[in-house]
């Protein structure tokens, strides 16, 4: 029989949905609100206890909110969650175990995605909650999201969830030696900060896709992520890698902790390592960025890259920082180099930092194009060109574009050189 | 998977479905097309599609929408596919953000139909395992409802009180804690 709702106008469609439909709308609204369709009719009496998705937004303090979560997790049925989102504004510290109370019975309900926003205590006082250093042992919990916390060791060491695949972390506070996962698939962290002692071991060997945006304290040490495809590192100016020399990559001192060590003393990349299985690969950074300079010594071979973005830090003084990655990337395709405004008044003396170049030009058969964005095709782009075609780049594979202020766009192919008056 | 509105002719007609709805009306889709749907995904791969698929859930006037949602959303799938490759490329994220805006424009259009339309199209979506159409049409009823009175939800959608005056005392005692 033909199932339809469309033979009259005055029936109750909503009501002979069948439950896992009904549920479903039920996941749309507010936790509150999913509950509150308990008086409707009969029908919906018992709907909210058996709901698979909580997504509960508290305004105003945690502990307006304790009451109901306690009698809507307690007296719920015994099934498993899919779905948890927690959103609190704010917190009082006798709030810390109820919210660390209800994540660990998010988990024993077996949920699949956990999404915890915790936004900094009010009144102007910013802190951010502590989650309980305990592991979060789960063998269902796929998807974990976390914003504004203080995550620990025992808690980022997901050995405990063997089907973690997706893991989110803003605006956290990581005091932790090791973020670890086999499972992981897709990692994205952005505007948090690393506070351990040592650099932060990122130790997921099966991450496909990465984001760390913004990060600040000291840069996170990359382990190997051989099935690496995408990756974006953007470092902002807050990160507290730094060396007394002021030539970045460059230290006479042997004993200078942040050029020469990582976290285990011994020699090597912080971050490039790492990336060097990428198949797309975005490095964003300032000029006066330290780290990937410092990396460059070691500079590893990108083996598998086909298409790259790089920002200012790399053609900042000299292009020997460009010209050896793009030596190190035998089968890369496609590069573009976003350049920022107002570059142009920096002092141009040559740095003296040791990177890891080869004696040959790099081999260019793969390389189908080289993107320029500026926003003033100026000497410092003049000089990126000449750069290139010095080291093999035909000229025909280049192209500029060039984004004006008035945020029109031009496109330029070079078909020939000529210096440009100062 | 073949790809949708490549413009390969020989590809797409090899790739032809054919679905019959209720009524039995016999619509011709692309296969790219017709495997948004979980379930005639999974008809494909076991080889169950000769002759075509019978929808004994799904009215003409239903399917005609479902498979002109599963057309746009279709052709989306095939451009993420096409661009992910070259993510960093601003010129292609600029297009995916255009197609992007497309498409939320389309779904607004899309669930400008009637209640009955909108609950036709929530289950066949369930019953065609749709998950994008479903999430779509339920969110559409779930935003219909929030912040709504019980009464203004039950004259909306001709819920009728079945419960006692009892009944309802007692279920708003038992969760009194959601309504404070």
């Amino acid at each position: 029989m033909p199932q339809s709702a469309s033979t009259a106008g005055s029936d109750d469609l909503i009501s002979a949905l069948p439950d896992v439909l009904l549920h479903h709308v039920l996941g749309f609204l507010d936790a509150r609100e999913a509950v509150r369709t308990c008086v409707l009719a009969k029908r919906w009496g018992h709907l909210w206890k058996s709901m698979p998705v909580l997504h509960f937004t508290g305004a105003g303090q945690v502990q307006l909110h304790r009451k109901f979560l306690d009698h809507l997790l307690l007296l719920r049925d015994r099934t498993t969650l899919e779905v948890c989102l927690l959103k609190f504004d704010c917190y009082v510290a006798a709030d810390v175990p109820y919210v660390n109370l209800w994540i660990r019975h998010a988990l024993l309900c077996q949920v699949r995605v956990l999404n915890l926003a915790v936004f900094g205590g009010g009144g102007g006082m910013v802190k951010e909650m502590w989650l309980d250093n305990l592991p979060v042992v789960s063998q269902y919990l796929t998807k974990l999201k976390l914003y504004g916390l203080r995550l620990q060791g025992k808690f980022l060491d997901f050995s405990s969830c063997q089907a973690l695949q997706d893991l989110n972390m803003t605006e956290c506070y990581i005091h932790a030696d090791k973020i670890s996962s086999r499972t992981l698939g897709h990692l994205r962290i952005q505007d948090s900060i690393f506070l351990s002692d040592c650099r932060t071991l990122i130790s997921t060997p099966s991450v496909i896709s990465l984001q760390v945006n913004d990060c600040w304290g000291t840069t996170a040490l990359f382990g190997d992520m051989p099935l690496l495809s995408s990756a974006t590192v953007t470092f902002g100016n807050r990160c507290d890698d730094y060396c007394q020399s002021d030539d970045p990559g460059y230290c006479d001192y042997a004993s200078c902790l942040d050029c020469y060590c990582t976290d285990d003393g011994s020699a090597g990349c912080v971050v490039l390592n790492g990336l060097s299985a990428a198949r797309n690969l975005e490095l964003i950074a300032e000029p006066e960025t330290f780290i990937l300079k410092r990396d460059l010594r070691w500079c590893p071979t990108f083996s598998k890259l086909k298409t790259l973005l790089l920002s200012d830090w790399c053609v900042d003084g000299d292009h020997r920082a460009l010209i050896c990655i793009l030596q190190h990337s035998p089968v890369l395709e496609m590069l573009t180099l976003q350049l920022s405004e107002d570059r142009e008044s920096r002092n141009m003396v040559p740095s003296k930092a040791i990177y890891n170049l080869l004696d040959q030009p790099f081999p260019p058969e793969h390389l189908q194009s080289i993107k320029v964005k500026c926003h003033e095709v100026d000497q410092r782009v003049h000089n990126i060109l000449k750069s290139l075609i010095t080291y093999g780049v035909p000229l025909e594979k280049i192209s500029i574009q060039q984004e004006s202020k008035s945020s029109e766009c031009f496109n330029f192919i070079c078909t020939g050189f000529s210096s440009i008056p100062r | 998977m073949a790809s949708a509105g490549s413009g390969d002719e020989k590809a797409a007609a090899a790739a032809m479905i054919t679905l019959i709805s209720s009524d039995n009306e016999k619509f011709e889709v692309t296969e790219a097309t017709a495997t948004l749907s979980q379930t005639i995904r999974h008809m494909i791969e076991d080889g169950c599609t000769d002759g075509g698929v019978p929808l004994p859930n799904v009215t003409s006037k239903i399917l005609a929408r479902v498979i002109e949602y599963c057309k746009k959303h279709a052709t989306a799938a095939a451009g993420e596919e096409g661009s992910s490759s070259s993510f960093s490329d601003a010129a292609f994220l600029e297009v995916d953000r255009a197609f992007l805006e497309e498409l939320e424009e389309f779904d607004d259009a899309f669930l400008e139909v009637d209640r009955a339309t909108l609950f036709d199209l929530i289950l066949a979506a369930n019953y065609l395992d749709i998950k994008g159409l479903l999430n779509l049409t339920c969110q559409k009823v779930a935003d219909s409802v929030k912040g709504k009175t019980p009464e203004q939800i039950r004259e909306m959608y001709n819920i009728v009180n079945d419960l006692t005056p009892e009944e309802e005392a007692e279920i708003r005692r038992e969760t009194q804690w959601a309504f404070e």
